[in-house]
């Protein structure tokens, strides 16, 4: 009514907000998988505008994930009617397409043993037979160092073992490296450098951080200063990790929540990404639990855009950076306030197992790394972030496939690229890594139903039969073939359901699942074609039960019709 | 379309791997502009989640926690700025060249019973002579100069000076285990002190202390203080107050040390003894006695939980001459305050003789990862009482506090420690740089 008034009540028009806010957040907005639009490999790798080097206060992030974020966490509704968010950079096929983050190496084409080896190096090394030039010195921080330009004018930066611990960390940060590398992250190149004191000169003009973070000119004794804090080799010289500076211009840390509000290219928010996700799988592996964003750096490389790395893996395996890991680490965050509120209601009688361990350092080269007490499930790293603590049972399969990939040879590979001087060092150490993965893989394959490379088609008698490999079986996991696939198909407009039972092959790894009600030959479906995309798409739910797990959650493939048979068009563990 | 993303991004990895040096030097405006063309008109997947029915279910949570959100990120904010890695500012570099050259100055959380917040200056560059100032917030003040001689580390040490401390807002209850708290009422004190101290260690775990010291105090009603009464309109003329009093003060302890420290956490039992007689001067009739003691216990159950048990008494006694005056109000033994009786206020009753009980169950919470810093709850219980005579106590006369409290304890010592006492009169918050067990 012209001129009327209409008066508006907040408190009274609440209720009436909530539902239409319900309605519209019902309703969704994006098509049913998987005719959705899927990631483009190499989106992010446009041109951008250089952007700042940013630097943020590391305290307020980490008390912010160690406080707020598990509180919020816990009081959820989100956590209690386990609805967690998916990743939202995957592919009908539940993987990542290779980006500024993640390229896909040994988990697609596996990788020889030697390339495992190298890593991302692209020369062998500093090379130290000739003079050194170090061009700033570090005093401030947990583990002094230099950055040094080598005769090939290569930037590094040098870092050393804490004393008493000859190998410890730089091994571990080198064997980490690789192994991060070859599961498809940016990686700087890590070397394991022996070098004589008499090489190293001063460049005029180098200045040096203090303790105090005042920055002063650099001088002979400061180089003395910080290699009288180390142990030498027994034959005199210096060992410590040199990494590489990467190619492009240091931009500062990435979170593992948001995006970078600098960088067009950064579309997915970090917290929902495949691959920062399925990260926590690979740190856990490798014990890595250093794991923030203080370890990662963007870098602006040719031709204008970021591309993201993991930087400094000195707190990996058994090495807690300047002295063998703490029991605690891999139990429970740093700030745990869950803990902290079962040992303050009880009086300190609660206690968590890694209390009462006593630790042992059997060899003071390899540290502190769990083997019967590793459980995959329950790994923590130091500091919570918004990606490991978001991560699905999907994400965690993804990131277990990457740890299946790697065989026996190639992890020895890797660490025989630390350079540990004893051989059975080297062989311990291979021997806790390959058992490590065989817990993750245990763990995570048996949470969901492991199928892979699935395929359809039409069987002798012109059944519908679907095949895929059990990753189980391959990974050769104890009593795996010791299973059966319940399955369920579903094709709603042409009124198709039906469900049925399979007993795995023993020993094979490629499974085949028939469908005998199902005809898929034009002349005996009686289907015709299909009316339109959505309703051309079948789906076909199994769920492996084994003997020896728990439960699996399912597994959905995704068929589509077009009127004579069915195609794989995408899965979803 | 398949073809097409298929073709998009093997023309983007080309164009991402070719060796940099084949590549052009700057980002032109154009290449920006054909990159931001093509990210627009990328379909892709959204960068976050829609929101759904569980996110409407969010709502109220989250309005709920608006405001400690808000004062979370404010205290996380406040923190990292106090820790952000960055060069001192003038000031603070200021600060530091001053302590170079032997000149320290601080805040400190107290320079006295009751004095609030202070600053203090401490001079040690012509070892071992030596000199301090300080003031705090409610006016209480303390000067000293002196030469200190010895190993401050080893314990051994003779300190012959003159200090000075003025305590502007103490309180008095009245004498007694039955005054009530309505009888609060202040006054201020100035003590001056010269004369000589030593320490000195026979042996790791036995320790004398001796001290010879001419002393002159005096107590007045405030000239400004808070709303309380003063002890002069409470009590009327009492010694002590309104007048100086002087003494030659002469005494011993002995410490006997069997504790021992594993990680954060002490173990055994420490024991002394002190006696001191107070010798009036000048025009000061009053001679006393002072004898007293405590015994320090601690019962480790495990690296990560202790009892804790601190018992302390002591006496006065005057040379029970009929005319003289006695002793100073101010100089009677106290109970009540965190050395004694965390739910009573300092100094809360006041006689002769006392007698105090406090006992710790201390427990680890959280360890710093190089076990930098320990933090540790705390539950406590202390009993106390006062009396003319310790042989004179009933069971009336006995007060009971209780409370929780956090240790911060770092690889230098105690950082802070903080409480929250409660007794049959009050509720008391405590935060405190030292411990006395």
């Amino acid at each position: 009514m012209r001129g009327a008034r209409v008066r508006f009540s907040p408190l009274a028009s609440a209720p009436v907000l909530l539902l239409v806010a319900a309605a519209s957040a019902c309703g969704g907005s994006r098509a049913p998988f998987p005719l959705g639009p899927v990631p483009i490999a190499y989106a992010d790798t446009l041109a951008i505008p250089e952007p700042e080097e940013r630097e943020r206060p590391e305290v307020p992030k980490i008390l912010r994930a160690a406080f707020a974020g598990e509180i919020s966490r816990v009081i959820s509704p989100r956590s209690w009617l386990g609805t967690a968010h998916e990743a939202q950079n995957v592919t009908h096929f539940d993987d990542v397409v290779s980006s500024a983050w993640f390229e896909h190496r040994n988990g697609r084409d596996r990788m020889t043993p030697e390339e495992v080896h190298r890593g991302a190096s692209t020369v062998t090394g500093p090379d130290t037979s000739r003079t050194i030039e170090v061009i700033a010195g570090k005093a401030q921080g947990i583990s002094p160092g230099f950055t040094v330009r080598d005769a090939r004018g290569d930037r590094y930066l040098f870092k050393f073992d804490p004393q008493g611990f000859l190998h410890l960390s730089s091994a571990a940060g080198v064997i980490a490296n690789r192994f991060f590398h070859a599961a498809g992250y940016h990686t700087p190149e890590d070397y394991i450098v022996v070098f004589d004191r008499d090489r190293l000169r001063l460049r005029e003009g180098s200045t040096i951080t203090m303790p105090d973070f005042t920055k002063r000119p650099m001088a002979e004794d400061d180089i003395s200063a910080v290699l009288d804090l180390v142990d030498s080799l027994p034959d005199g010289r210096y060992l410590a990790v040199a990494s590489k500076f990467v190619p492009g211009i240091p931009k500062g840390p990435f979170y593992f929540e948001g995006v970078r509000r600098d960088d067009p290219n950064d579309h997915y928010h970090h917290e929902f990404r495949r691959e920062l996700r399925g990260l926590y799988v690979v740190s856990s592996w490798l014990n890595h639990v250093d794991m923030r964003f203080a370890n990662t750096l963007d870098a602006y490389v040719e031709p204008g855009y970021l591309r993201h790395y993991l930087i400094d893996f000195a707190a990996s395996l058994g090495s807690g950076t300047i002295r063998p890991h703490n029991a605690r680490e891999g139990m429970e965050y740093n700030f745990d306030f869950w803990p902290w509120l079962g040992r303050i209601g009880t009086l300190g009688f609660y206690t968590m197992g890694w209390e009462d361990r006593e630790q042992e350092i059997i060899d003071p080269s390899l540290g502190w790394l769990p083997v019967e007490d590793f459980d995959p499930e329950d790994w923590k790293a130091n500091w919570p972030n918004g990606a490991f603590v978001g991560a699905t049972l999907r994400d965690k399969y993804w990131g277990a496939k990457l740890v299946a990939s790697f065989t026996d040879e190639q992890i020895v590979a890797a660490v025989s690229a630390g350079q540990l001087p004893k051989q059975t060092a080297r062989d311990t150490l291979a021997k806790v890594i390959q058992h490590r993965r065989d817990q993750v893989v245990r763990q995570w394959f048996g949470a969901v139903t492991p199928v892979e490379n699935v395929e359809a088609g039409e069987g002798d008698d012109g059944t519908l039969e679907v095949s895929f490999d059990d990753l189980a079986i391959r990974q050769q996991i104890p009593d795996a073939d010791d299973a059966a696939y319940a399955w369920a198909f579903k094709h709603s407009d042409l009124k198709r359901q039906w469900q049925g039972s399979a007993r795995a092959e023993p020993g094979q790894v490629r499974q085949t699942i028939r469908i005998p009600n199902l005809r898929i030959s034009a002349a005996g479906s009686g289907a015709g074609s299909p009316r339109d995309e959505a309703s051309s798409t079948a789906t076909l739910k199994i769920t492996v039960q084994r003997t020896t797990g728990a439960s699996s959650q399912a597994a959905t493939v995704y068929l589509k019709w077009d009127g004579s048979r069915y195609t794989v068009a995408g899965l979803q563990h | 379309m398949a073809l097409g993303r298929a073709v998009l991004g093997s023309l983007l990895f080309v164009c991402t791997t070719v060796p940099t040096n084949l590549m052009a030097q700057d980002v032109d405006q154009a290449q920006l502009a054909r990159a931001d063309s093509a990210r627009a008109a990328l379909v892709r997947p959204p960068a976050k989640p829609p929101a759904d029915f569980t996110s409407v279910l969010e709502v109220p949570f989250k309005i709920i926690g608006f405001p400690f959100l808000v004062l979370g990120e404010t205290v996380f904010f406040l923190a990292g700025e106090i820790t952000l890695p960055k060069p001192p500012n003038a000031f603070v570099a200021a600060l530091r060249s001053l302590d170079e050259q032997g000149l320290t100055i601080g805040i400190t959380p107290s320079i006295g019973p009751r004095s609030g917040f202070g600053a203090t200056a401490n001079l040690s560059r012509f070892h071992p002579f030596y000199a301090t100032s300080g003031l705090s917030v409610r006016g209480s003040r303390e000067h000293s100069a002196g030469f200190r001689f010895g190993d401050v580390h080893e314990g051994n040490q003779l300190d012959i000076g003159w200090s000075f401390q003025r305590d502007a807002r103490l309180r008095f209850w009245g004498v007694g285990s039955s005054t009530t708290p309505d009888l609060l009422s202040q006054y201020e004190r100035e003590h001056h002190a010269a004369g000589a101290s030593g320490r000195y260690w026979l042996h790791p775990s036995l320790g004398v202390q001796a001290r010879l010291q001419y002393e002159t105090f005096k107590a007045e009603d405030p000239a400004v203080g808070d709303d309380d009464p003063t002890v002069g309109e409470t009590f009327g003329p009492i010694f002590g107050l309104a007048e100086t009093a002087e003494y030659l003060v002469t005494g011993g302890s002995l410490f006997l040390d069997f504790t021992h420290r594993v990680g954060f956490q002490t173990r055994g039992v420490r024991l002394q003894v002190d006696a001191s007689t107070y010798r009036g001067a000048d025009d000061t009739d009053s001679d006393f006695h002072r004898i007293g003691g405590s015994a320090d216990l601690y019962l480790p159950l495990n690296p990560r939980q202790t009892l804790a048990i601190r018992s302390q008494a002591a006496a006065l006694r005057d040379d029970g001459d009929p005319g003289s005056d006695g002793i100073p109000f101010y100089l009677l033994n106290r109970l009540g305050g965190s050395n004694s009786s965390r739910g009573f206020r300092t100094g809360r009753f006041t006689d002769n003789d006392v007698i105090a009980f406090m006992g710790e169950w201390r427990y680890e919470v959280w360890h710093e990862l190089h076990s930098r810093a320990r933090m540790e709850f705390f539950l406590f219980l202390d009993e106390g009482a006062v009396a003319n005579r310790l042989s004179e106590l009933t069971s009336d006369d006995w007060h009971t506090s209780y409370g929780v409290g956090v240790r911060l304890a770092t690889v230098h010592g105690l950082a802070f420690v903080t409480f929250l006492g409660f007794s049959d009169e009050q509720t008391r918050f405590g935060f405190k740089s030292g411990w006395p067990f």
